[in-house]
């Protein structure tokens, strides 16, 4: 009875492992995403300096910053990476706040169907006259990395948005 | 927002399509406008997507990431007085209306106290607030009795909700012996009740008062106030009655037997504001006797039945022995003459 239950323990075991080692190896690019709003405060000289703290009071027309961190955890270089970011519900972009350094970065104001620059994207009003689409227009935000990233290089892309 | 392949369809010729666009548009304007903020305790998630190819491997990789943080409950509130210019009351008045409104400019529920201050500078009189009304029934307007009438404030708070607006009604009584255009003002001052709240600076943080956490003292510092005018618009009614002219029975103007005098009253309307209801009822002197079919307004003859909708006048039936001429709401300024006459017994 006793050598039946470990027997079955080691089959649990074994079934588990190689489950695990698929989850683990699954994410090669492995991404950490936060949410900061900048707070004044004072140092120990007592100037006045802006600090990031993790986003906990955010009332509507509060400024949040979203950075996402990238990490190339295989042993093996990642090519073409392209990280997409849509809007967070109920957050407008905040206009000039994107940043990612050698990335390309382009914007969607049709829910991810097509990517461009902001001079190429336009909407249209009721009488079909064409206007710059507005930061309020952008649905996605898209990060072309232009390199291959090496194993275990690592970088990060972030925007600005505000709480409707 | 407007999506650009909506905007290139709306070119087309589909016209139901294009309405049933048009529609939704007006709705989403409509919500936008109103919608003043994400309400609290709202979640914010936000996912990042990464998608790459892996060295030799030419098969697509994704992974995600996520973070979430909740929205904090602001408390902020508005007052604004609607009249559309200074309330016209009469000296003295009872029950005289103000309308104001009220919005909840914050993110979440919140209850409101409401008071008055009339020991107000740069008015000429302080109106003596009465009471206070809220508007919740549908009809427009105050109706302060009937099956459905709005509910009457009796202190504690109102409650509204995220961008909710409510009508209150500010009814005071005006003192007498006032002079046409002074003018009296009443303050309505609106306060949340949340504790710590009203008054605050901005950004005062109320641990534990908000929606699934803190709140936070809004822009308004969680109170408002607003100013509605009272301005005094009596009008003013003067009669001045006069012999117009005697006729003799002998060719001269002499207050003989049988002489015929006839009258006219000047109905003069000053000052301001409208004479309501106005009815001027002259008594036959003694001694006299009317002269039937006499009787004119404004030169225009008047029967001496009382005979709706011919005209509104009438000899012996209103009042006895008395001509009445019932002229009804007149705006200041206006004159309005009335002529009748008699014969001497």
């Amino acid at each position: 009875m006793k050598a039946k239950r470990i027997w079955i323990l080691w089959l649990v075991v074994l079934l588990a492992i190689p489950a695990v080692s698929r989850a683990q190896s699954k994410d090669h690019i492995q991404l950490t995403s936060k949410a900061e709003v900048e707070q004044e405060a004072f140092n120990a000289e007592g100037k006045k300096e802006i600090n990031r703290v993790p986003a906990a009071k955010v009332v509507p027309g509060s400024e949040v910053i979203f950075t996402t961190t990238y990490v190339n955890t295989s042993k093996e270089k990642a090519e073409k990476a392209v990280i997409t970011n849509p809007l967070p519900e109920h957050m407008v972009y905040k206009e000039n706040s994107v940043q990612g350094k050698g990335t390309q970065i382009t914007f969607s104001i049709d829910n991810g169907k097509s990517f461009n620059i902001p001079a190429k994207l336009f909407v249209f009003d009721a009488a079909g006259r064409k206007f710059p689409a507005r930061p309020q227009d952008y649905t996605h935000i898209r990060w072309e990395l232009q390199t291959p990233l090496q194993p275990g290089a690592a970088g990060e892309v972030s925007f600005r948005a505000i709480l409707k | 927002m407007f999506r650009l392949k909506e905007a290139k369809k709306l070119n087309g010729h589909t016209p139901i399509f294009c309405m049933a666009l048009i529609a939704c548009l007006m709705v989403s304007w409509a919500s936008t406008a109103w919608a003043l903020g994400t309400s609290a305790g709202t979640s914010i998630t936000n996912t990042a997507t990464v998608v790459y190819t892996l060295g030799s491997s030419p098969a697509l990789h994704t992974s995600s990431t996520s973070d979430v943080f909740d929205v904090l409950e602001i408390i902020d509130v508005t007052v604004t007085w609607q009249d559309s210019a200074d309330v016209p009351v009469n000296t003295p008045h009872t029950d005289a209306v103000l309308t104001f409104q009220i919005v909840n400019l914050g993110n979440g529920p919140e209850d409101f106290r409401l008071m008055t201050n009339e020991a107000l500078g740069g008015d000429n009189f302080d109106p003596a607030v009465q009471t206070l009304w809220q508007e919740s029934n549908t009809i427009l307007g105050l109706q302060t009795s009937g099956a459905t009438p709005d509910t009457q404030y009796m202190g504690g708070g109102i409650a509204l909700n995220a961008d909710e607006a409510v009508t209150v009604y500010v009814l005071s009584d005006i003192p007498a012996a006032l002079a046409d255009t002074d003018t009296g003002h009443v303050q309505l001052t609106v306060e949340a009740l949340t504790p710590g709240a009203a008054g605050a600076a901005a950004g005062t943080e109320l641990p534990g008062a908000g929606v699934g956490g803190n709140a936070m003292v809004g822009t308004t510092n969680a109170d408002g106030d607003g100013q509605g005018t009272y301005v005094v618009s009596a009008p003013v009614v003067t009669l001045t009655k006069s012999i117009l002219q005697i006729v003799d029975p002998y060719g001269g103007n002499q207050p003989y037997t049988s002489a015929q005098i006839t009258y006219r009253i000047l109905v003069d309307v000053g000052g301001s504001g409208t004479a309501e209801g106005l009815v001027v009822t002259d008594a036959i002197p003694a001694n006299t006797t009317y002269l039937p079919g006499s009787l004119t307004l404004d030169t225009l003859p008047q029967t001496d039945a009382d005979d709706v909708p011919v005209d509104n006048s009438d000899f012996n039936v209103t009042n006895a022995n008395a001509v009445t001429v019932n002229i009804g709401d007149t705006v200041a300024p206006a004159t309005r003459a009335i002529e009748f006459s008699v014969t001497i017994n």
